[in-house]
């Protein structure tokens, strides 16, 4: 009952928030609901609960790293939503509080879906979930790039479905082709090569899409800038892993039935593409949630080539990345969204001086910036050390190059936008934001930072067995 | 394969052409209705008439996709005014041989599948394909917000049909799940389908381009 129980919550929660009449009570509700699955999901971590509903629904140790920084993120969102929408003027909208709750459940189901249809359902319901969210300003930037999300998303989750099949049609006839993960893993060794292939494709531009690999990555800039910074931290910090952890399903399965060599080298090559577009995008980009949207199609090609160098080392560094970038992606869109309410302008120019305007949210923009950019000792910088070396010791050394190559642009690029920002004199009028506000907004984005730091310093010996656990994909636990 | 299955899946390559070469969206929108229909009673037609699993399946897809969606679209064309696709990027002729292409292509592709695919016929494997390739050739050549919706529906209708005779080895939630999610899917691009009528006064999406990279964004203060 744990897992049901956990997938459950946020639905529930989000039917009856919306029947709450004020907005200040259905945001609390949101709080308290955000802290009450944050207890739900420590409570599954710690007792270890066993597979419900035939071994559809599981908690392993992906599930577990995936799972923890969902809830850790969304609880830090939840309290930022306070602070950010009372200062940002905003469309009296009831459906806010709801869809976000929703876009939880989605997501918790997806991380704990050991059944790759059941998977399938969850992400299809995360963009469904988070659309609404993503025009949310109701401006006519935000229905674009909420039209633009939903219909690629929406055809690249299509595609995944064919690769759905294309899994079940490679089962051997006799057998009852069920796509429950652990049959799938167990019986590797008699799947059909070619459909199993043919399945991979499918699965790597479907759910590529949605992690915004590129070149399927165009909705992502737009969504990721448009969605109110509560929301594009989730969208970041979040539901691109719940995508990566489709494609690292899949990949397991590959892997078992000994076609991993083939599985990697889309994922290399992809992984590589996405950094190389995203350094190129972010050159001159001139808007700051634009910048860290793009980067996120950088962070996504780092985990496609951790997981692209096989399991041990690269997989295991792909993790622990993915880790330090929802943290730190969640400071930087934090951060962000507090210059945001203090300028209304998302241009980096307009922006400029913020050391003078408010140092607490340039101080706060300028560690997003060291963590995002992956400088020692963040977590990020552990992370992109990890994977660099497992292709220099599996001889990988052309990947190395450019893998180095696009890491340095992209940080000189993030580097020196935020210098624009943080120093400088500041154009137009100064107002401050009020110091209550002002506790809403930073107190989330100081977590953040503090645990991007700590992830750089020390890892709990029980969270490297986990990721280590994980990292072996295909039949772990 | 029956008689009757091999009409309904030709029923069903003929709806493709149908839906490509139309100029009026209510067309476009009856041929996908159509189409869910005939793959409705494929459902049953493949699966058994003695299931209840295949009566689930194939009363969901009839009541979702063949009324359910059909009415959310042609409530979005009366309230967004739209009536015909102005003018495709790609003539109703060359997408018409396009699709014939596709179909041939479809026919090709299906008779080199491995053993497996093939269990229900070579018919089936080929319809499927060719619907996908329709529904792929409405998203891309069509600027009308409303085509391409009817667009990843059609390519929803192809891979639905593709897994047909695998579905019945899934459990029955993950089922209904997939059919949940393209209705809402449909209804919330409805949502924003009529936004983008009301802001922009046509559902052209060519309209949608103030998000790039070159120009520095305009904000108002």
């Amino acid at each position: 009952m744990t897992l049901t129980a956990l997938v459950a919550f946020p639905f529930v929660a989000g039917a009856l928030v919306w029947l709450l009449p004020r907005r200040t009570w259905r945001r609390s509700a949101l709080f308290a609901a955000s802290l009450a699955h944050a207890a739900l999901v420590a409570r599954a971590c710690l007792t270890d609960p066993s597979p419900e509903w035939g071994g559809a629904l599981a908690l392993d140790a992906l599930g577990r790293i995936f799972l923890g920084v969902l809830t850790v993120l969304f609880a830090l969102s939840a309290l930022y939503t306070f602070g950010y929408m009372a200062l940002h003027r905003h469309p009296r909208k009831r459906y806010y509080v709801p869809a976000l709750l929703f876009f939880l459940g989605s997501m918790t189901l997806a991380t704990l879906s050991h059944h790759l249809g059941l998977f399938w359902v969850a992400l299809e319901a995360t963009t469904l979930s988070s659309a609404p969210l993503v025009f949310f300003d109701r401006s006519p930037r935000s229905l674009e790039a909420a039209w633009k999300y939903l219909i690629l998303c929406s055809v690249g989750i299509a595609l995944a479905l064919a690769g759905n099949f294309f899994l079940a049609l490679s089962t051997p006839p006799q057998s009852d082709g069920s796509l429950l993960l652990a049959s799938l893993l167990s019986g590797a060794g008699g799947l059909s090569a070619p459909w199993l292939k043919a399945a991979f494709l499918f699965f790597l531009v479907g759910y590529g899409t949605k992690m915004g690999l590129a070149p399927m990555h165009t909705w992502l800039p737009d969504a990721h800038s448009e969605a109110p910074p509560p929301v594009s931290a989730l969208l970041s910090g979040a539901l691109l892993n719940c995508a990566f952890l489709g494609i690292l399903r899949v990949y397991g399965v590959l892997e078992a039935a000994g076609l991993g060599d083939f599985a990697r080298k889309p994922l290399l090559a992809s992984g590589l593409l996405s950094m190389g577009t995203a350094a190129a995008f972010l050159v001159r980009q001139g808007d700051y949630k634009r910048l860290f949207a793009y980067s996120s199609v950088e962070h996504m090609g780092i985990l496609a080539v951790g997981v692209g160098l096989g399991p041990g080392a690269g997989s295991f560094g792909a993790l622990l990345h993915a880790l330090n970038h929802s943290l730190a992606k969640g400071l930087c869109f934090f951060a962000a969204g507090m210059v945001y309410v203090l300028t209304h302008t998302k241009s980096v120019e307009a922006s400029r001086g913020l050391l003078k305007r408010s140092p607490a949210s340039a101080a706060l923009l300028l560690l997003g910036l060291l963590a995002i950019a992956g400088t020692p000792p963040f977590g990020t910088f552990l992370s992109e050390f990890t994977i660099l070396w497992a292709a220099l010791s599996s001889g990988h050394y052309w990947t190395a190059a450019f893998y180095l190559l696009f890491l340095a642009t992209a940080f000189a690029a993030l580097a020196s936008a935020v210098f624009t920002l943080a120093f400088g004199t500041p154009e137009g009028h100064k107002e401050a934001l009020p110091s209550r506000s002002i506790l809403f907004l930073a107190l989330p984005s100081a977590v953040l930072a503090l645990l991007s730091l700590v992830a750089g310093l020390y890892l709990p010996q029980g969270l490297l067995a986990l990721l280590r656990g994980a990292g072996t994909l295909g039949g772990a636990p | 394969m029956t008689g009757a299955a091999a009409a309904l899946l030709v029923g069903v390559i003929l709806l493709d052409f149908t839906a490509v070469s139309s100029s009026r969206l209510t067309v476009l929108i009856r041929a996908f209705a159509v189409q869910a229909v005939l793959i409705s009673a494929l459902a049953l037609l493949l699966d058994g008439v003695d299931s209840i699993h295949a009566w689930a399946v194939a009363g969901g897809n009839l009541a979702l996709k063949g009324f359910a969606i059909p009415y959310v679209m042609n409530r979005a064309l009366v309230r967004t005014g739209t009536r015909k696709e102005a003018e495709p990027l790609l003539s109703y002729g060359a997408s018409m041989l396009l699709a014939a292409a596709a179909a041939g292509f479809s026919f090709a592709l299906a008779a080199r599948l491995p053993e497996e695919a093939r269990r229900e016929g070579l018919l089936l494997a080929a319809a499927a394909f060719a619907t996908m390739f329709t529904g792929l050739l409405l998203l891309v050549t069509r600027s009308k917000a409303i085509s391409e919706v009817v667009g990843y529906l059609v390519l929803e209708n192809g891979i639905f049909l593709f897994g047909l005779t695998l579905l019945k080895r899934q459990p029955l939630i993950v089922e209904m799940g997939i059919l949940l999610d393209v209705f809402v899917g449909v209804f919330v691009m409805g949502i924003v389908v009529y936004n983008i009528a009301r802001t922009f006064d046509d559902v052209d999406v060519r309209a949608l381009t103030a998000l790039r990279d070159e120009a520095l964004p305009e904000e108002e203060p």
